[in-house]
């Protein structure tokens, strides 16, 4: 019995090494540094609350938190809709699997390719002189108009529709084979009693997949909340924080102001909102995943 | 499928059309933009926007740009490190949690779950900080101990699922023939897993092929170039990018081992995907 305990913690250790070290030792350190005013200097200097306060005194905050509302729902509303979109259209209209993964493959392309390329692509696509791409078409369209600046003019736009489009893939993938293991049974029987292919849709699809609709919610949801990476890489936060999200401004806080004690303290304003988040969720995923798991072996 | 009716055939037949139309804009901004790499200024088809790869390189703007063999050299490096570590350490973990029974089991379990959803990229701060306290910051090897860190939980996740599915049988009979524990792992255990183990090895690999956000925040001034921060180096000044055909040129040479690896793996990126990997960011 004792030896087994060793032989599994002999396994577990390197596991268990790294995750004390970068994770379980920075949430504490966040949480302390927090209450710091620790910057550049690296001087650990307790100053109670006050940061805390500043996040509820600084007027740029307000903005902050609408634009993160903002984009989360919307985003998250076209990264469903489209997800279902897909998964119907790759796992139950179209039974070809040749075209089923064809499909399927052109729409993880965003997802596998490099942020800073990604980001590129779309810099360059709505670059804001005749270079760009999409000028280019609307000048051979209408020679008379000059060029418009896409990312000045609507940046809250423009960052949506970069994340929906990267984030379609992991959503769509995870419907469409939830799709493909619902028994053919159903919708024979459907179609025999006349239902039409609406009412399939709405009546059996969705209600037997709905857990793993549930999963991508949460699963996008707390994407959209941290990963701040595209949004960095497009349009910074700007123009005039116009897109600057909560978790973006905690970066910008930390590694461009270096207040990190200030930037911190937004870090676990926002860890804390994650986890409540978690726990609303439920776990969901336990029961998806259980099942995910069992149909790779 | 065979036995489609007509009505089916036809409704095939729109699907694939909606789709096509749908996927179209994509496969053309694609398209379009790594097709700029092979043309110069005045539209002729050339390969001097590659010219970075064999030695320094003179932009229209008059700037030049260092050959891309050390940045190719360092992102090689790191991507094989982490992939190594990430497949050795997450089979270990995933093997202990699957298999072995032991006192903290359930808590780590638990752990896990939760690990996986934790929003690193907002420990960063911190994570600096500890670097710092272990003498790695600013340093490849730091970084590589940081993505590695971020990812293992993840990976850990999907490799005990396939531990799981392992029948308990198939371990017994290696005990009873005589295996250790170990060897019996290292013998038959570990073969059974091996779409497991490609499977994370493959997501291991795109990410930290293309890993951004740590380089720029854990590796300050431009001693380390890897892939990314080469890139993203030429196109951070807010004026307009050099050009695009060389910015173009450079993205194929970055994409070209992630595209091999894709194409020859959908399956399991595909199949990853359902065990809960964390996409590549």
């Amino acid at each position: 019995m004792k030896r087994k305990t060793v032989q599994a913690y002999t396994f577990l250790s390197p596991f268990l090494v790294l995750v004390s070290l970068f994770y379980l030792l920075p949430a504490i350190l966040t949480i302390i540094m927090s209450f710091t005013g620790l910057d550049a200097t690296f001087q650990w200097k307790f100053v109670g609350f006050s940061n805390y306060k500043k996040i509820f005194l600084d007027p740029n905050n307000g903005l902050i938190l609408a634009n993160t509302l903002v984009y989360i729902f919307s985003a998250m509303v076209l990264i469903i809709l489209l997800d279902l979109f897909i998964a119907v259209m790759t796992a139950y209209f179209i039974r070809s699997n040749a075209w089923a993964s064809l499909f399927k493959s052109i729409i993880m392309l965003p997802m596998v390719t490099p942020s800073v390329i990604y980001s590129i692509l779309w810099l360059w696509y709505l670059d804001a002189t005749e270079n760009g791409f999409i000028n280019k078409v609307v000048h051979f369209f209408r020679p008379s108009g000059s060029p418009t600046n896409w990312i000045a003019d609507y940046p809250m736009v423009v960052i949506i529709l970069v994340e929906v489009v990267v984030a379609l893939a992991y959503g769509a993938i995870i419907l469409s084979s939830a799709i493909r293991s619902i028994p053919e049974n159903q919708f024979r029987a459907a179609r025999v009693d006349g239902a039409s292919e609406w009412e399939i849709i709405r009546q059996i699809i969705i209600p037997n997949i709905s857990s793993h609709i549930k999963f991508v919610v949460m699963w996008e949801t707390l994407g959209l909340m941290t990963n701040y990476i595209n949004i960095m890489l497009i349009t910074n936060g700007g123009p005039l924080n116009r897109t600057e999200v909560w978790a973006l401004s905690a970066y910008h806080k930390a590694f461009v102001d270096q207040q990190y004690g200030y930037g911190a303290a937004i870090s676990v304003m926002l860890i804390l909102v994650v986890f409540m988040l978690m726990l609303l969720f439920g776990f969901a995923s336990k029961r998806v995943h259980a099942k995910g798991g069992k149909e790779n072996d | 499928m065979t036995d489609m009716t007509r009505s089916e055939r036809r409704k095939q037949n729109i699907a694939i059309a909606v789709m096509i139309l749908f996927v179209l804009p994509l496969v053309f901004m694609f398209i379009m933009f790594f097709g700029m790499a092979f043309f110069d200024g005045e539209g002729h088809v050339t390969l001097s926007n590659f010219q970075f790869v064999v030695g320094p390189m003179k932009l229209r703007d008059q700037t030049t740009i260092k050959p891309i063999g050390l940045a190719l050299r360092n992102s090689l490096l790191f991507t094989c490190l982490v992939t190594f570590f990430e497949v050795l350490v997450s089979m270990l973990a995933g093997y202990a949690l699957s298999r072995l029974h032991f006192p903290g089991r359930r808590n780590i379990q638990t752990g896990l779950l939760v690990l996986r959803m934790f929003p690193n990229l907002l420990l960063l701060i911190a994570v600096l900080y500890v670097l710092m306290v272990l003498h790695v910051v600013n340093t490849l090897r730091g970084v590589v101990l940081v993505a590695l860190a971020f990812r293992i939980p993840g990976s850990t996740f999907i490799i005990k699922n396939f531990f799981d599915g392992v029948s308990h049988d198939i371990e017994n009979s290696t005990l009873v023939d005589g295996c250790t524990p170990l060897s019996g792992f290292f013998q038959v255990i570990i073969h059974l897993v091996k779409p497991g183990i490609v499977s994370i090895a493959v997501f291991s690999f795109m990410s930290a092929w293309s890993n951004f956000i740590l380089f720029d925040t854990l590796l300050f001034g431009s001693k380390t170039p890897v892939m990314s921060t080469y890139i993203r180096a030429l196109t951070r000044n807010d004026q307009l990018i050099p050009t695009y055909n060389v910015v173009a040129a450079m993205g194929i040479v970055y994409m070209l081992p992630v595209i091999i690896f894709f194409l020859l793996t959908q399956k399991q990126l595909m199949e990853g995907n359902m065990g809960g990997g964390k996409g590549l960011s």
